[in-house]
């Protein structure tokens, strides 16, 4: 069977690699929902003058640092695979694990310092909708991590079964696809949350 | 080459012979099924029944506006404490009107439609042997069924289902005390829909990879049948409108839930005063629900555009005229249909510039649709038609979408919808273009299909019996609305005798109610037809319809990965009907014409687990690649 030469390469494309990327463009539709209706509601809140700019918490940044290091574990556990450096995979999907995991306790402190100042997810004054907004879309980014977190702990165990490796990237393809996904999805809301 | 080619198709074909050995157990034949024929059956079934419930609340709903002074006893056998004194309470009234929306609009012509035809023909016109991923397949269609379920279940609910319409606009959605059904109702409705979503989701993410990945030999896109071109812009319109939906629902989730305010601002509430809640616009809700509002009627009608396309052309034994026009205007509404959302928002206090823009959008869309009507005459003209029922659902198409289209373009000049909006003209657009045309749509794909899909056919007489009287009483039922909207007579109102001005309408109305109860019982002929041929109707024949597309190369009965040998290539495209050259009229996309080779079956299977001799446990990996990672030790 594995000599069969139809195709030497590895055939990364496969069909289920396409659904994560369907599965990606459907996230960012809800995402640009979000965003979209905060921009709406910023212009009329700004024009009635009901709309609060207060600072975005610290830990949203730190979260983003611990994406941006989680991407490069999910990059070299994939580069690992690709090379048949099959005993590595494991441990470095694991560091992505324990980094997606810092990711929500940063995320969760977030959450924790905007209730110190009094920002809560149901607003008090017409203006601190805005606060709402961070919630619903922090939030909403938490519940795709999680996903994510999921989807790295069947990966450590396929890759722990040595089942990943050059001849079967397909899964760990998936994982890197959806896990850069969510770390580029929180910098770009990030500064979305920012700069609008 | 060829020798590789070889193995790879014995490869497979052992292991379906594998399969094929061992009967699946009733309930993974039935139940939890993973083969798209059979999911596909139980959507059409679902669909079919939630369709005769939303039919009959229609007709209970019909029967207070004809009658709205008079009192039924039937009616309070049939609804207990919602009819008191056999009249229609004026809440439930308002919760029959959404849920019937709701379930026509989603259930039956979204799930139903979409659902039952992507289901059956995609894999099996394309050359696939299931869907792209199976399991999410049948995930769909539980979550489908749960919806469906936790829909019907706010009918057990003390204060009724949801009321606020198949829009749920807020505040009266928002707002767990503004009406009866804003409470539990609708909390179950956001439920359902939530699941809807997710089903929708599973199955269109599916429908596009199947399409553009698992097609066979020689099934490039311009020989692709346009029903799969239909359902694959439906599925891609539904993969970037539903998540939009989603966030609408959470948005009104949080409102009622969670004390948040997005959606409300400045509200008092008679009998409980002023409430805190501040800062929030409705119109936001309109403009997010909208945005997936649109692209959904399109998502309705271009499944019913591709069915009939492909039934047109395989009855009048022609190709179809302007297959790549066809295909570029399908291309088109689906583009244009994500621009246009505002035009059911002009009375909003939109700005008059934006409502411009929004106007001069949707009167573009009228010029694929007329592409598309042009295109369907033109098949037809000096058509040697076959008048089978389908044929005539298809023709019923047409008809219903010239004269909804049409008055789509009255709606879409902002100035006239102005008076137009929210009237009784609204309710006969769209009761045309989407309740006629893309229900005669349907129709026709399951008078079509049924012969694929059950192995038995259908009665033609009764079949072309339930044409005539469906498309004579819809024309009846919605034809008369137009005048009574120009008139301006709103929807949604309970009891018109009570507004003086409106009496003139009252014969109208009873009319009305006459013909979709006529309308109504037209379908039992079509149940029964359904139902009884399915167990005793004539045995189908391989290509009962002589039709061209691959679907019809399959044997009778169903085997699990379709073909029982290899899958057959495709040389040609889809219409080649009456060709001069040939006897037959018609020449198969499959049917080889000089000896073309074997089609080979896609590459070999991946392996699975490392090759390597040394046995490890899971678990001795997993702590040893620290190990490695750390330099420890070598591979
Ligand atoms: C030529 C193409 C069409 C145009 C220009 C058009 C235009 C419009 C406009 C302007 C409205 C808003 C009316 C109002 O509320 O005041 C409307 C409503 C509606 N249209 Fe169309 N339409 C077209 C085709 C379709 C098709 C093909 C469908 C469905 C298959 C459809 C389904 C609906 C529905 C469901 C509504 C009412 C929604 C509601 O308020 O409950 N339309 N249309
Ligand atoms: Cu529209």
């Amino acid at each position: 069977m594995s000599t069969s030469t139809v195709n030497n390469t590895p055939k990364e494309f496969s069909p289920k690699t396409f659904i994560i990327w369907l599965f990606i463009v459907a996230s960012t539709m809800l995402f640009l929902a979000f965003c979209s209706a905060y921009f709406v509601h910023q212009g009329d809140g700004v024009r009635n003058n009901a709309w609060l700019k207060f600072d975005l918490p610290f830990e949203f940044w730190i979260s983003a640092g611990i994406v941006i290091v989680s991407s490069i574990f999910m990059q070299m556990a994939y580069r690992a695979a690709l090379r048949d450096d099959i005993y590595k995979v494991p441990s470095l999907l694991t560091v992505t694990l324990i980094c997606g995991i810092a990711f929500c306790i940063s995320q969760y402190y977030g959450w924790l310092n905007l209730m110190d100042r009094g920002l809560f997810f149901s607003n008090k004054e017409p203006a601190e909708i805005s606060a709402s907004f961070v919630y619903v879309i922090s939030a909403a980014h938490f519940a795709h991590i999680i996903g994510g977190l999921v989807l790295l702990t069947v990966g450590i165990i396929r890759a722990s079964r040595l089942q990943i490796h050059k001849k079967n990237m397909v899964f760990i393809n998936i994982c890197k696809t959806y896990w850069h996904f969510l770390g580029i999805l929180w910098i770009l809301l990030l500064l979305f949350l920012y700069f609008a | 080459m060829s020798t590789e080619t070889l193995t790879a198709t014995h490869t497979h074909h052992d292991e379906h012979a594998h399969h094929e050995h061992h009967e699946p157990s009733f309930i993974r034949k039935y139940v939890f099924s993973t083969d798209h024929k059979m999911i596909s059956k139980q959507f059409l079934i679902t669909g079919i029944i939630m369709g005769c419930l939303g039919m009959l609340m229609s007709l209970l709903f019909r029967i207070q506006l004809a009658w709205p002074d008079e009192s039924f006893g039937f009616l309070e056998t049939l609804l207990g404490r919602w009819a008191k004194d056999g009249k229609i309470d004026p809440n439930y009234y308002m919760a029959l009107v959404t849920i019937h929306g709701t379930i026509m609009v989603f259930y039956v012509l979204t799930a139903g439609l979409s659902g039952t035809f992507s289901n059956l023909l995609i894999p099996l016109q394309v050359g696939a042997r299931d869907m792209a991923s199976p399991f999410m397949n049948m995930l769909s269609y539980w979550f489908f069924f749960l919806s469906s379920v936790v829909l019907l279940s706010s009918f057990a609910v003390e204060t009724g289902p949801a009321s606020s319409g198949w829009t749920v606009y807020p505040p009266l959605s928002a707002l767990q005390k503004a009406m009866p059904g804003s409470g539990l109702g609708t909390t179950l409705w956001l439920v359902a829909i939530i699941l809807f979503i997710v089903s929708a989701l599973l199955g269109g993410i599916n429908y596009i990879v199947t399409v553009l990945n698992m097609r066979t030999k020689g099934m490039s896109m311009n020989r692709l049948p346009l029903t799969i071109w239909a359902f694959l812009l439906t599925a891609v319109l539904g993969l970037l409108s539903f998540p939009v939906l989603l966030g609408a629902g959470l948005f009104l989730i949080f409102d009622r839930s969670f004390g948040t305010s997005f959606y409300l601002s400045d509200i008092y509430l008679n009998g409980i005063g002023a409430l805190t809640n501040s800062g929030g616009s409705p119109i936001m809700y309109q403009h997010l629900f909208w945005f997936l509002g649109h692209p959904e009627v399109y998502i309705i009608l271009l499944p019913a555009l591709g069915i009939t396309s492909e039934v047109i052309a395989t009855n009048a034994r022609k190709p179809i005229f302007g297959y790549s026009a066809m295909v570029i205007s399908l291309l088109s509404i689906a583009v244009l249909s994500f621009i246009v959302w505002g035009h059911h928002m002009f009375i909003t206090g939109m700005n008059p510039f934006l409502g411009t823009v929004f106007m001069y959008v949707t009167l573009i869309i009228a010029v694929p649709s007329a592409v598309k009507t042009f295109n369907y005459l033109a098949t037809l003209w000096k058509g040697n038609i076959r008048f089978t029922p389908a044929m005539l659902f298809a023709i019923g198409l047409v008809s219903f979408f010239i004269s909804g289209g049409l008055t789509g373009i009255y709606l879409g000049n902002a100035a006239l919808d102005v008076q137009l909006h929210d009237s009784y003209f609204v309710v006969a657009h769209f009761h045309l273009v989407m309740g006629s045309a893309a229900i005669f749509g349907m129709f026709s794909g399951i008078y079509h299909w049924f012969p694929k899909m059950f192995g038995r056919m259908m009665n033609s007489t009764l079949g072309s019996l339930h044409f005539w009287l469906t498309f004579a009483s819809a024309y009846m039922v919605f034809f008369p609305m137009h005048f009574m909207g120009l008139a301006g007579v709103p929807r949604r109102y309970y009891q018109f005798s009570l507004i003086p001005e409106f009496g003139i309408w009252m014969n109208v109305n009873i009319f009305i109610t006459v013909a979709a109860i006529l309308g109504g019982a037209a379908q039992i002929l079509f149940l029964y037809n359904f139902f009884r041929s399915i167990f005793k109707g004539k045995p189908a024949t391989q290509n009962p319809w002589e039709s061209n597309t691959i679907e019809w190369s399959t044997p009778v009965k169903h085997l699990h990965g379709n073909w029982p040998g290899a899958i057959p290539t495709v040389y040609r495209g889809p219409h080649e009907y009456s060709r001069p050259d040939r006897e037959l009229d018609y020449f198969p996309q499959h049917e080889v014409g000089n000896g073309e080779p074997v089609h080979y079956e896609g590459p070999a299977e991946v392996q699975k687990t490392y090759a390597t001799d040394n046995k490890e446990s899971a678990s001795k990996v997993f702590f040893s690649s620290f190990a490695h990672l750390f330099m420890l030790r070598k591979a």
